[in-house]
């Protein structure tokens, strides 16, 4: 038996909030309300057991991406394994690196698929996969005070712009940066590109054993701090 | 739920990922986490505590039923920190993550990070009993853990903690500090005995226990204020009405308010020091009976009646500042003060003392000095750091809440810990206190601040990959944690 993913809507009533083990999606489409359901329940249909795919293939997925080949079966493995791909020659770098975007590009075509949308998105943790339809625009923001009410800096992405992924990683969150960024942000043409990049760019983000540098670690957290005019 | 412990991790099977979670880590999810060995859920329960307490609505965790494929829940509210709309970073630290609408803006992704610091707890007891002498020491199992303060505006304070009690006195004195700090500050309740005064049930957001009783209500104001606001109500209804009060005792016949009402003269006599007309300091010693005074029986703050003035049938009230006590009194041919049962009206008069005292609670703010771990090893030019505080271009919180950060050196900051989620503190063996604390800045923040680094000898960013590793604090040498 397939375990059930969490369901539900966020408390606005617009956005569909699904859970599994560690995925957080949060979905939203827009379009005719006949469409809408359809493609929600299209949503819900491939979240099923899309852990469970994952997890099938877990041991090879935290393994050094190869840059040639790919032994993996799935369609999300193997779209995580083609974004790291062009990285893996030059760089340390696992399949996991893309799996927040590939996940979440992988809801969204299953929602494309199941009706016509005008603009839809499917936001994994920050790792955002979009779907826009002629003249549909999405306006993308960061937040760097979560204790205050606005962003810091927002981004518009348009149908005819080529950007279809938009990814963040950074020192904080989950994400495992092994560099001092607070935060990169990428945008790229799908969202399993944005996340490998995002990934990439981070870590390049150092200078270690610089004295402008500093790198302490808390009972909680590892925290850099940049002094000295840097 | 069930784990598979090797050595002290614990495998997680809540999810096929199967993380093995170190103790006091948590697992990919964020939700899950080693807690002594346990595996716990993390941030459903704060978040269902925060849901409760706003009036929200829940629904289970796991929803029983086999789903039949379509979207369930449609009319609940899921309870998650996204879905909360709130800001929560979490003390592990933050790998906050929102997804909501601001500013028109469609997606957001949130950065914070987190430190730790400690220190005391500045105690607000809502109550007019008396508590004990100011600077009397206050203990938990026979440890000095702090003092009684001065007091405010019917409240008693209490200042509790600080690094003379965590680390100047005994071991045990430190130890049993460090716990009363951290149960206070985690909204448990703490018994604390205060030298020649009394025993008191503290817990933030509940009301203070005396001796066993618990507090109801604050009182409304001073004796001289209750007659203040009350006099119009009770001209006309009776003679005389004394409202008893530790601080200042108020007689309507004397106080201005009865004056302007030509409320005729009683006879009346005062024990204690009058102030002004109608107000009167120390009518009797502190204590946990009328008013904060330690009287059980009223009439023993008065004189006899000026039998010039006084006449035989003169009604009197006497009330506590609190309407909590109250009697009803009429002299009699020896113009001495005989109780009788208190006339409906003047019932009604008490009744509406109490209505307008507000519940007695007991606050606590968590204060801690931020500067000193943050800055240690950073820089030796420490101001520039702390200014960008001052100068909100570091923005501090504690567990997502609003802080108060007080004027002048350091970076010393207040938070309400009922505004942190449940469980926010914890400590460490030094004894300290474990508090969370984000800054949140620009990197370009950062990069203005300035500074010498000679004498800073950075962590070496070679480690950066071992200290990734670890979560237990890495104390360096010389510097204090």
């Amino acid at each position: 038996m397939t375990r059930k993913p969490q369901v539900g809507w966020l408390k606005d009533g617009q956005r569909l909030h699904l859970q599994d083990g560690p995925i957080d999606l949060i979905v939203e489409a827009q379009g005719s309300a006949a469409n809408l359901r359809a493609v929600y329940d299209a949503a819900i249909g491939r979240f099923t057991g899309l852990l469970d795919e994952l997890c099938d293939e877990l041991p090879l997925l935290r393994t050094a991406a190869d840059p040639e080949r790919c032994a993996l079966h799935g369609v999300v493995a193997r779209r995580m394994h083609a974004a790291v791909a062009p990285f893996a020659r030059d760089h340390f770098i696992t399949p996991m690196a893309a799996v927040a975007g590939s996940v979440a590009e992988e809801i969204l075509a299953a929602m494309a698929q199941a009706a016509p949308l005008r603009r839809a998105y499917v936001n994994n943790g920050g790792d955002i996969a979009l779907h826009l339809t002629d003249g549909e625009a999405f306006t993308v923001g960061l937040i760097d005070r979560p204790d205050r009410f606005g962003v810091m800096r927002t981004a518009e992405v348009r149908a005819d712009d080529p950007t279809r992924g938009i990814a963040t990683s950074g020192y904080h969150g989950r994400s495992f940066s092994l560099g001092i960024a607070d935060a990169v942000t990428v945008l790229a043409a799908t969202a399993a590109q944005a996340d490998a990049a995002a990934t990439i760019i981070a870590n390049a983000v150092d200078l270690p054993g610089h004295p402008a540098i500093v790198v302490r670690q808390t009972s909680f957290s590892r925290i850099a701090i940049l002094v000295n005019g840097w | 739920m069930t784990t598979d412990t090797t050595a002290d991790k614990i495998r997680c099977d809540a999810c096929p990922v199967m993380c093995y979670i170190k103790p006091g880590a948590a697992g990919a999810c964020d939700r899950y986490a080693n807690h002594d060995g346990l595996l716990v859920r993390v941030d459903p329960h704060v978040l269902l505590e925060r849901t409760v307490s706003h009036g929200g609505r829940l629904v289970p965790f796991q929803a029983g039923g086999d789903w039949d494929g379509k979207i369930v829940h449609e009319q609940d509210v899921f309870v998650t920190a996204i879905g909360a709309g709130t800001t929560y970073p979490d003390y592990k630290p933050a790998p906050f993550i929102v997804s909501s609408e601001i500013d028109g803006v469609d997606m957001v992704t949130v950065v914070t990070e987190g430190i730790f610091s400690y220190c005391g707890v500045k105690v607000k007891i809502d109550t007019d009993r008396f508590l004990g002498p100011e600077t009397a020491t206050v203990r938990v199992q026979g440890e000095a853990i702090g003092h009684v303060t001065t007091g405010e505006y019917g409240s008693q304070m209490l200042s509790l903690g600080g690094v003379h009690h965590l680390t100047g006195g005994s071991k045990k004195e430190g130890r049993v500090t460090c716990d009363a700090l951290m149960d206070l500050s985690n909204c448990k309740p703490v018994e604390l005995s205060i030298d020649g005064g009394a025993t008191v049930v503290v817990q933030a957001g509940y009301p203070p226990i005396v001796n066993g009783v618990a507090e109801e209500r604050m009182r409304v104001g001073c004796g001289s204020a209750t007659i203040g606001m009350f006099a119009k109500q009770w001209h006309g209804k009776v003679d005389e009405v004394v409202v008893v009060d530790d601080h200042i005792t108020g007689v309507l016949s004397e106080h201005q308010a009865g004056k302007v009402l030509d409320i005729a003269d009683t006879g009346i006599k005062m024990k204690g020091r009058r102030s002004t007309p109608g107000r009167y300091f120390q009518v009797a010693e502190p204590g946990t009976g009328w008013g904060g005074t330690q009287i059980s029986d009223p009439l023993t703050i008065l004189g006899p009646f000026d039998p010039k003035v006084a006449k035989p049938g003169t009604t009197m009230l006497m009330v506590s500042t609190t309407g909590e006590h109250a009697a009803y009194y009429e002299l009699d041919a020896a113009l001495r003060p005989v109780e009788k049962t208190m006339p409906a009206e003047l019932k009604f008069s008490v009744e509406r003392i109490q209505e307008n005292c507000e519940p007695a609670l007991c606050t606590v703010l968590f204060m801690g000095g931020a500067g000193g771990s943050l800055r240690a090893g950073v820089t030796d030019n420490p101001v520039r750091l702390t200014r960008s505080v001052k100068d909100a271009l570091t923005r501090v919180t504690s567990g997502g809440a609003p802080v108060y950060v007080w004027p002048g050196g350091g970076i010393t900051f207040m938070v309400d810990v009922t505004r942190l989620p449940a469980g926010a503190f914890g400590y460490v063996p030094t004894p300290a206190l474990v508090a969370p604390i984000e800054f949140t800045m620009r990197l370009s923040d950062y990069a203005t601040l300035g500074g010498h680094m000679d004498h800073v000898r950075p962590l070496a960013s070679l480690n950066v990959n071992e200290a990734r590793q670890v979560t237990a604090p890495r104390p360096k040498a010389g510097v204090p944690s």
